[in-house]
């Protein structure tokens, strides 16, 4: 019997959505149905230069000169502007938190590896250039307890996905069960470059799945930079 | 996870890497890499852990379920009283999920846990834990011994001549641990034709298992039979709430998924509702929970036509507990009642029907075809009298039956969602665009079974609104004719 296609998230039969652009062999077959993808809300409009939020669902008093008040207080802090800049494609929405998590708690990766396509799109057409692209490494026992890092699976089969050039240093409560203001206001460092490797003058590209206040992907940043790194910038899937 | 394979005292064990004394990464591989898993000879003299085999009777549980330090898990497997084997195995040349039995919703990753590049997974059953190829399942391996209360069968109702027959059936088919079909027509009253049988099966200290497919039908059946059944430990297992294994249990199909060979009597309650019917993991989950000498027993008041010509033996009950017999559905056209729902009209007979029974003081349960009509339904209904919807996505769902059931709310619009399970007194039920596909036979006699349930009220009226008669309608009629009719020759109407 010929297996139906079927939308690897809600489990629909694809097939009545066969649409000419996929016949003619001008769209890449679906992954997931039309439904569902019109779900998920691209971030689109105008977009604080650092971070990539979208300035039009910020009070005006949140907003100077095209950066967000988040990124100011960024500047202004010891971190500088470690990261250079950040992009996210999804609005971090029910539906894309449901769809992370069958991903991530679940452990469902072919849910997940729906996005690989649209990191690799985007790490060819903006960042072809870097010399690496790090997927924020969870620590030890979170590997082993989800079997997988989600960020990494976005770049496998890349040329980028190669040796590890950053760890986790303890692993400590989640990020999600975390108030903002302890977020921001760890002290430690969370992340160390593997000793063996030297990143003098080297661009990077840094991977996680979501920004909310963007401490995580400073932290990692700032390690970086510290041992010499020239230029990072980050891509993330979502932005709450 | 990865294990290694010794011989120990001539026999096969498997020993995970993380208890190991070895240290050669080569010796370790997937469980999924051997094929054999021969249960450990049992050893008298251990010390075993009642509330970890407690957790573990009856079950099939991944290591993550299983809330023990991995090392006395493993002890208790060295001394035969657990047994292991690997989560995916090929079968037939196919790879299998032993828990769920899919063989084609595999996908694969990068392994952290074992290392492999290519680490399979099932995605059937992912919602209730990842089963990967270095997934090992654990059981207990020695039969549930549970010392029972002394108990008595609480129920005092009395059985109607047709349930009578069908208890007998049901206990003769307990005691000799062979199949059954109970075709029970809606409002018979089928869980009372299992109380003795039960109490049969308590009495030897069998192992029960109510399974539905739905949870609603769960927590409907489970104090009733907590009432009935008082001194008995009894379990409800539905999404999210996973208890240890009792003697008996009511649980949906999907939860069986964890059981294994475990359960002397397996009765399943609407047999032929989604997605039991289609789902055959669903199928594959009771077969494997139950043991191999055990009671097999289907409840439905609409078998599908497979199940009436391939199972035997099967006893019918024609007649409602009341000896009234059951509403006939009558057709009526209505002409293109979706164009008109476009001109954001509804027929005025439809119309006229329903004014007519609320205004008779009787609640109207109205099932149309799909979520998208009943959105654009109910405001235009609510011109008229107030209503409100229910359908799968609703999470207001509950309450808005329970206002309905209360007389707060004339009239109730819904999907299929309530065809079954629903009991308000004094009803009329109605269909509209009885010639949708999603109106079955089955469908539409489960529908006409919402009347009239109530011995109070015996007569209710159901209406099939179409734009075309369907085969299914007509047999839906006939159906419901014909077990009136048998009813009448058997002497069971009043």
């Amino acid at each position: 019997m010929a297996q139906l296609e079927r939308c690897v998230w809600c489990k629909k039969d694809l097939s009545r959505q066969l649409s000419w652009r996929i016949i003619l062999g001008l769209a890449a077959q679906r992954v997931i149905c039309e439904t569902c993808q019109a779900k998920l809300v691209p971030i689109t409009g105008e977009l604080c230069l650092k971070c990539g939020r979208p300035l039009s669902k910020l009070k005006p008093d949140y907003i100077q000169d095209h950066y967000c008040s988040d990124c100011i207080k960024w500047r202004n802090s010891e971190f500088g502007n470690v990261l250079e800049s950040n992009k996210s494609f999804y609005e971090y929405n029910d539906f894309l938190k449901d769809i992370l998590s069958l991903y991530k708690f679940r452990g469902d990766v072919e849910a997940g590896r729906v996005f690989s396509a649209i990191f690799k799109k985007e790490i060819l057409k903006s960042f072809g250039d870097v010399d690496g692209v790090i997927p924020i490494p969870s620590s030890e026992e979170r590997l082993y307890d989800r079997g997988f890092n989600q960020c990494e699976v976005w770049i496998e089969g890349t040329e980028f996905h190669e040796g590890q050039i950053l760890y986790r240093i303890n692993h400590e409560e989640k990020q999600s069960k975390k108030s903002r203001e302890k977020r921001i206001n760890r002290k430690k460092d969370m992340f160390q470059l593997h000793p063996k490797v030297t990143i003098e003058g080297k661009t990077f590209l840094l991977i996680d799945d979501l920004y909310t206040t963007g401490t995580t992907l400073h932290y990692a940043a700032k390690t970086l930079k510290n041992a010499g790194a020239s230029h990072v910038s980050s891509l993330t899937l979502c932005r709450s | 996870m990865r294990f290694a394979s010794l011989q120990l005292n001539k026999q096969t064990v498997l020993i995970p890497e993380q208890l190991s004394p070895l240290q050669d990464p080569l010796l370790f591989h997937p469980i999924s890499h051997y094929k054999s898993f021969p249960l450990q000879p049992i050893n008298k003299s251990f010390k075993t852990d009642l509330q970890l085999l407690q957790v573990l009777q009856g079950k099939h549980l991944l290591i993550d379920e299983i809330p023990f330090p991995l090392c006395d898990i493993h002890a208790h497997y060295l001394n035969g009283f657990i047994h292991i084997e690997a989560g995916l195995q090929l079968k037939e040349g196919n790879l299998t999920c032993m828990r769920c039995g899919s063989k084609q919703a595999f996908s694969h990753f990068s392994c952290a846990r074992c290392g492999e590049k290519d680490c399979r997974y099932c995605r059937n059953c992912i919602v209730m834990g990842k089963v990967s190829s270095c997934s090992p399942l654990y059981s207990a391996s020695v039969p549930f011994q549970s010392k029972q209360p002394p108990f008595l069968l609480q129920w005092k109702g009395m059985l109607s001549s047709g349930q009578q027959e069908a208890s007998r059936a049901v206990t003769h088919a307990i005691k000799k641990n062979e199949e059954l079909l109970v075709w029970a027509v809606c409002g018979s009253g089928k869980t009372e034709v299992l109380f003795h049988g039960l109490e049969e099966a308590l009495s030897q200290n069998k192992t029960i298992c109510i399974a539905t497919p739905r949870t609603d039908v769960v927590l409907e059946l489970f104090p009733r039979l907590k009432k009935a059944f008082p001194s008995i430990n009894l379990s409800a297992l539905y999404g999210g709430s996973s208890k240890d294994t009792t003697q008996f249990v009511i649980s949906t199909t999907h939860q069986l998924i964890r059981y294994k060979n475990f359960f002397d009597v397996m009765i399943i309650d609407e047999v032929d509702a989604f997605p039991y019917n289609v789902d055959s993991s669903l199928q594959y989950a009771v077969e494997k929970s139950r043991k191999k000498e055990s009671s097999l027993i289907y409840l439905t008041a609409t078998p599908s036509k497979t199940m009436i010509r391939n199972f035997h033996p099967i006893v019918r009950i024609p007649a409602r507990f009341h000896g009234f017999p059951l509403p006939i559905p009558s057709l009526t056209w209505v002409g293109n009642w979706r164009k008109e729902i476009k001109k954001e009209r509804l027929p005025p007979i439809l119309i006229k029907w329903i004014t007519q029974q609320v205004g008779d003081g009787k609640p109207v349960l109205l099932f149309l075809p799909s979520i998208s009509l009943i959105e654009k339904v109910t405001p235009l209904m609510n011109k008229y009298v107030q209503c409100e919807s229910v359908h799968s996505e609703d999470e207001d769902r509950v309450n808005k039956v329970i206002r309905f059931r209360n007389n707060q709310l004339p009239v109730l619009l819904s999907s299929t969602i309530l065809e079954r399970g629903i009991t308000i007194p004094n009803v009329s039920v109605a269909v509209i665009g009885a010639e949708d596909d999603v109106f079955t036979e089955s469908a539409l006699v489960q529908i006409a079974g919402r009347a009239g349930r109530s011995k109070d009220f015996p007569d209710g009226s159901v209406r099939f609104f179409h734009y075309g008669k369907t085969n299914e309608m007509v047999s839906a009629v006939r159906l419901i004719k014909g077990m009136n009719r048998e009813a009448e020759e058997r002497g069971w109407l009043n």
